[in-house]
């Protein structure tokens, strides 16, 4: 019973069962916590109760203003756009819950010793492979209502745009900015993030990349200090010459 | 079925010029949540379906399109910094993903799109051998260093030499 209507939606969209590992060594999986799915419940409870309440009185209102010599064809219409919209409205409902519940346990966060690899989505299937010695920056988000319940996202960042626009519509869940990785409720953001970091560290090129003097430092030392005692050594050449 | 597969996936990627016929399906099944007017979106998306061509060489990829106004993008692989596959559930059902490039240029969107193509794990696997941040990694670590320390030793080495001149001298 539980298995049986996952592998039909599934089925039925096509949805990859798996995302193949990025390259690099075996990476280490992260999954988006309980509590995660449980912050969703909460959003999707409260737009589907706002839905059914506007539908509701709309409904209620747009009968009780019916004049009383309405013929009787226009009560039946009345009361068909009244069925259909609570029909598309349980529709919603149903399609949205599975939606959310496939949305949250398929969701892959792969990092491995060379790249990231993230997982997401039901609709639209999204697989983003970030190469760590390409981040710039990691971000940790936290609302109140996350922070209730445990769970923070962590973004990763690289260089390039992103104009405050294309995130705007990402709030509203229209576009997805490109030069951002989410992973979305998680319960050890902490560890998460210094796991990439950690990664980062490892590739000294990171980012654009970090100013080249200091690991140039020593031989440059050296280089001087021989070059040095070369002018000294040649002074005397000269001098007794 | 055995000359794909036997292919490397170097071969198997550098043999893509054109996007599936898929893709046209895709462009009709799309524009027609337009309603009566999906001609408007078809013909434009024509052109593009049947203008596209992909080049993809040792170095980077072109692709380009277009009838009246032409458009050219040419990327090399070194300056690839995000690789995204999407699809969406129309795209899946035809067995069809969208690859997005990108670069580290200011725009918010995808710097090039690889649309139409089957094989886009493949294509996908092999653009991030090539991208920034793989390759350039062994050579820029040692390289720059090692050369200056090399200068050390040369510049040691005529020290030593020039001490020789000076004993001789005495």
């Amino acid at each position: 019973m539980n298995g049986g209507w996952r592998d039909t939606v599934l089925q039925l969209m096509r949805v990859p069962r798996d995302p193949s590992p990025p390259p690099g060594s075996p990476p280490q999986v992260f999954r988006a916590a309980a509590n995660y799915f449980v912050l969703r419940l909460i959003e999707w409870i409260a737009i589907n109760l706002i839905l059914l309440a506007a539908s509701l009185t709309l409904i209620t209102v747009a009968i009780g203003f019916l004049p009383a010599d309405t013929p009787q064809t226009g009560k039946i219409l009345v009361g068909f756009v009244a069925g259909a919209v609570t029909l598309l409205l349980l529709l919603r409902l149903t399609l949205g819950y599975a939606i959310m519940r496939l949305d949250y346990e398929l969701r892959w966060y792969m990092i491995s010793d060379r790249a990231i690899r993230i997982r997401e989505g039901i609709l639209t299937v999204r697989e983003k492979t970030i190469a760590l010695a390409n981040i710039q920056n990691t971000v940790i988000r936290q609302g109140p209502i996350q922070r209730l319940l445990g769970i923070a996202d962590v973004e990763v960042r690289t260089a390039g745009g992103g104009s405050s626009e294309a995130e705007k519509a990402h709030g509203q869940g229209l576009a997805e900015p490109m030069h951002v990785g989410y992973f979305r409720g998680v319960d050890n953001a902490a560890q998460l993030r210094s796991v990439i970091l950690e990664g980062v560290r490892r590739h000294r090129d990171a980012g654009l990349g970090d100013p080249e003097d200091a690991r140039h430092d020593d031989s440059a030392k050296l280089l001087l200090a021989e070059t040095r005692l070369l002018r000294e050594m040649l002074e005397k050449v000269a001098g007794s010459g | 079925m055995t000359p794909v597969t036997s292919m490397t996936p170097e071969q198997r990627v550098f043999s893509i010029h054109r996007p599936e016929p898929a893709l046209w399906k895709y462009y009709i099944i799309g524009s027609l949540f337009l309603g009566p007017f999906f001609f408007i979106a078809l013909i434009p998306l024509y052109f593009r379906y049947y203008t596209m061509r992909y080049d993809f060489d040792s170095e980077g990829i072109s692709m380009r399109w277009g009838i009246l106004f032409r458009r050219e993008i040419t990327l090399t692989y070194a300056r690839i910094q995000d690789i995204h596959l999407v699809s969406n559930l129309i795209e899946r059902w035809l067995g069809l993903a969208r690859i997005q490039i990108q670069t580290a240029s200011g725009s918010a969107t995808a710097e090039m799109t690889i649309e139409g193509v089957k094989q886009y794990e493949v294509v996908r696997d092999y653009l991030y051998t090539r991208m920034r941040g793989v390759i350039s990694q062994k050579t820029a670590t040692s390289a720059p260093s090692d050369t200056l320390h090399q200068v050390a030793e040369e510049m040691r080495a005529i020290r030593r030499l020039l001490g020789e001149l000076l004993e001789k001298r005495r």
